[in-house]
């Protein structure tokens, strides 16, 4: 069932890698410009995927990744003047150690814990971020005045999306892929055969905190100016959720084919008509849900395949 | 020294009291059958060996260390390991890698031996055909040996069998003992769990006897038949 | 004295939190849902309560019979046709489905509606009266009563009526309540209807007192839910006790912290509490 080979897939991803890479060498400006968010989107779709569409932990704060990592590596490039790159990792860092302390005691718990304690952080650090004015300049927003030149962000978000592809692909067909996938399935059993379930999640929850933490730093870096709002946004967990769904949570090219299909469309769309596209996407997702539970480009059915349900208890 | 010891193991679900005060243990390589009508606590008793169960009293030494608290996936890699009931295999994943999950996390192996343990757990248990089929797909008998090989491949001293054999035909009842012969040979304890009395007093060395929570008889397979107190506890006060 | 007045204004706000927490509480204690669409609820029963009070001049203490039914039928509807397909499947398929839910109800109101703060204020919004110096409006005090009221109602239906056991029933065991002639689906959809028509209620009360607009579900979810962990989730007594100590805690926090600060000291509760008591104050929540 799973080809530990990588075989003709690998070749196929590395000619198409190839392209992207000096694809700017040839064109710059609309098509880059889009290509470098596609990048990024499936570097954070990717990371949502990784986490929620293999463990079944539904996370609905995964935002406040974003927002911790640029605001850490907005203060200290502003603040302190560290060099881009120590700044980036530093956010990442600082991303991975809150998802340690959170994700501790609530992956021990049911999924919805997780879910609201997660949503609740996001929110919870979105408030620090606008009260703490002194570091953050709170909703008078962050100026970032270093800055790449765009196709430096053209590469590096191609190759932090390749890395988080990449990554889901190796965990998928070693060790650490088998267990979450056993946990998916039934967590109790995979306790029997001796998964350290907690262990397994938690590793996984601060992998992924650390990839969307470099990610937002970079993202606010490119932006230049950022608010509270504007990296702690519910829509950023919003649209990471629904491009895994839609690329089918749980395999490695969901992501790639979510954030691809779903960027395009909402850059065509334009801002304008946002709140249409969400209703939607909203109404897709009911549909899909109601019909088609097992469908959605097929890997939706490797999660129900779950059979346990849950306990309900006395009111 | 004794393999596993359970002492005046309680657990309550609120006012439920579904063991109370058991206590039996197991020497290494022994074979011990768990009988007694249904809600009689054996399934929770597994549960509390194994850590699924937190218990409200008493103590589990697994030669000799306390396992009492100690998560699941711990108390496996010590070599206590259970089948379930409802037997569930991983759908998702194929019959073989159902089974070498067990190698990789049970035993700490690496993935290639824990794939070839898995193909000889596979053969042994005579599940080699559909080893690469969905796990899902395969039928109960099949998932029985299936659940069987899961606990295998992870290394274990003992193996709690829960029902392992119910829904079986006569035919798969008698492969199913002779499975759990050639396992106990290799020196595997076994606690065996069953409705099917042949079949726990053919294989059993020894036997305890659980009603309503409580043990109310242990001994000889022939000792247990004609306890008094076991054969009200089945059958009624009529037939003693 | 601030400390007074601040716990006073903390308790009054407990009673609606766990108002709007009850519903909350009973969709997952009985069916397992998650409800991300729970602050739409909210939303909703507020906006019918603005609405009417703008083009009907319909007082909102007049307007509840109108939210509590519109909810009912919102929620009887919703999960009948929508959520109960997902039942036999697990948690995951819930969450997904209401969050579809959320963007749907959110955005279409925002497309409707725009996203102008919106307040009911009456001819008595102000009045208040104050004992021993702490100021009591009497909107938030009968506001409280109403709310301490149906929830005690809640309780009281769901272990003293027929339909309330029969609901109890089917969230103990599913499938013993469908041997025993009951109809899950049915009950599932009623319950559901209750707890939206209970949660829209609390959207009606809010409006009086704060500025709403269409965006505004997602926070108060959030709230719902930490009130729900506080006492205990699938609990509804636990709803009061959740929101009393929430509305308390938050409140007197208030006079250390800015307001800003309220989510972030919801969080630290929320966290607190599940590192140390899952199962919430009262020790009745459904953990696992």
């Amino acid at each position: 069932m799973n080809d530990r080979r990588p075989g003709r897939g690998l070749i196929i991803g590395l000619i198409v890698a190839v392209v992207l890479a000096i694809m700017p060498l040839f064109t710059m400006g609309y098509y880059v410009n889009l290509l470098t968010v596609i990048f990024y989107w499936i570097g954070l779709a990717g990371c949502w995927n990784l986490m929620c569409g293999y463990t079944g932990y539904i996370d609905f704060g995964s935002a406040v990744y974003t927002g911790v990592g640029s605001y850490v590596s907005g203060i200290l490039l502003v603040r302190l003047g560290f060099p881009l790159p120590v700044c980036t990792l530093a956010a990442g860092l600082a991303a991975l150690l809150i998802a340690v302390i959170v994700g501790w005691p609530t992956l021990r718990l049911r999924g919805a814990y997780f879910a609201i304690a997660t949503f609740a952080l996001a929110e919870a650090l979105k408030q620090v971020a606008e009260e703490w004015t002194s570091m953050t300049e709170g909703g008078i927003g962050l100026t970032v005045t270093y800055r790449l030149s765009d196709i430096d962000y053209y590469w590096v978000y191609l190759g932090l999306a390749g890395l988080v592809v990449g990554l889901t692909w190796w965990i998928e067909h070693h060790k650490h892929g088998y267990g979450l996938k056993a946990i998916n399935e039934d967590e109790e059993a995979a306790a029997q055969v001796g998964v350290n379930t907690h262990m397994v999640k938690l590793k996984t929850y601060a992998l992924t905190a650390f990839f969307i933490g470099i990610l937002g730093s970079l993202e606010a870096n490119r932006l230049g100016y950022f608010k509270p709002e504007d990296v702690f946004d519910i829509h950023i967990t919003i649209k990471m959720v629904i491009m895994s769904l839609f690329g089918g949570m749980g395999t490695v090219l969901s992501p790639v084919i979510g954030a691809s299909i779903l960027q395009i469309i909402e850059d065509v769309l334009g801002a304008e008509f946002i709140n249409y596209y969400l209703v939607i996407i909203g109404v897709i997702i009911v549909v899909v849900i109601m019909f088609l539970p097992r469908g959605l480009v097929g890997a939706l059915s490797k999660i129900f395949a779950r059979s346990s349900r849950p306990k309900q208890g006395v009111i | 020294m004794s393999l596993l010891i359970a002492d005046s193991i309680h657990k309550n679900f609120g006012a439920l009291e579904a063991l109370s005060d058991v206590s039996f243990e197991i020497q290494p390589g022994k074979i011990l059958g768990i009988v007694g009508p249904n809600g009689s606590g054996k399934t929770t008793l597994f549960n509390v060996l194994t850590g699924v169960y937190k218990s409200d009293g008493g103590s589990v030494l697994f030669e000799d260390h306390q396992i009492t608290g100690l998560p699941t996936h711990k108390i496996c890699r010590m070599g206590l390991v259970k089948t379930s009931q409802i037997v569930k295999p991983f759908t998702r994943l194929s019959v073989m890698e159902n089974v070498f999950i067990g190698g990789l996390y049970g035993r700490g192996l690496g993935l290639n031996p824990a794939r070839r343990e898995a193909m000889e757990l596979l053969n042994l248990v005579g599940l080699s055909e559909v080893a690469h089929q969905p796990s899902g797909s395969i039928t109960v008998a099949m998932r029985r040996r299936l659940e069987l090989a899961r606990a295998l491949a992870t290394g274990p001293k003992i193996i709690l069998l829960d029902e392992n054999m119910a829904g079986l035909t006569p035919v798969e009842i008698d492969a199913a003992l002779e499975l759990l012969r050639k396992i106990n040979e290799e020196g595997i304890a076994l606690v065996v769990v069953e409705h099917i009395m042949q079949a726990v007093m053919g294989i059993s060395q020894y036997v305890i006897v659980l009603d309503y929570g409580k043990k109310i008889a242990e001994g000889t397979p022939e000792h247990i038949v004609n306890d008094q107190q076991v054969i009200k506890a089945f059958l009624g006060d009529e037939y003693v | 004295m601030l400390f007074l007045q601040a716990l006073t204004n903390g308790i009054l706000l407990g009673g609606i939190y766990a108002l709007y927490s009850s519903g909350f509480s009973l969709m997952f204690g009985v069916m397992g849902v998650v409800n991300i669409a729970h602050g739409e609820m909210i939303m909703l029963g507020a906006f019918i309560t603005y609405w009417l009070f703008e083009i009907a001049k319909l007082d909102p203490f007049l307007s509840l019979p109108f939210s509590l039914a519109g909810l009912f039928a919102l929620g009887y509807l919703l999960q009948r046709f929508i959520i109960n397909r997902v039942a036999d499947e697990p948690p995951i398929a819930s969450y997904i489905l209401t969050f579809g839910i959320h963007l749907v109800l959110a955005n279409i109101a925002l497309l409707a509606w725009t996203a102008d703060p919106r307040t009911v204020t009456t001819t008595y919004s102000g009045a208040n009266f104050s004992v021993i110096g702490i100021i009591i409006p009497y909107i938030k005090l009968v506001t409280f009563f109403i709310a301490v009221g149906v929830v005690g109602s809640l309780y009281w239906l769901l272990n003293h009526s027929r339909m309330g056991r029969a609901i109890q029933a089917t969230a103990q065991d599913r499938e013993m309540a469908r041997l025993m002639g009951i109809n899950v689906r049915q009950i599932y959809a009623v319950t559901l209807g209750i707890g939206a028509a209970i949660t829209g209620l609390a959207g009606s009360f809010v409006v009086t007192f704060r500025h709403i607009e269409p965006g505004m579900g997602l926070p108060y979810t959030i709230t719902a839910f930490c009130v729900v962990v506080l006492g205990g989730m699938g609990y509804i007594p636990g709803a009061i006790i959740g929101g009393l100590t929430l509305g308390v805690i938050g409140s007197l926090s208030t006079i250390f912290l800015t307001s800003g600060w309220s989510m972030a000291v919801t969080f630290f509760l929320l966290f607190m509490m599940l590192i140390f008591r899952p199962a919430g104050i009262t020790g009745k929540g459904i953990v696992e």
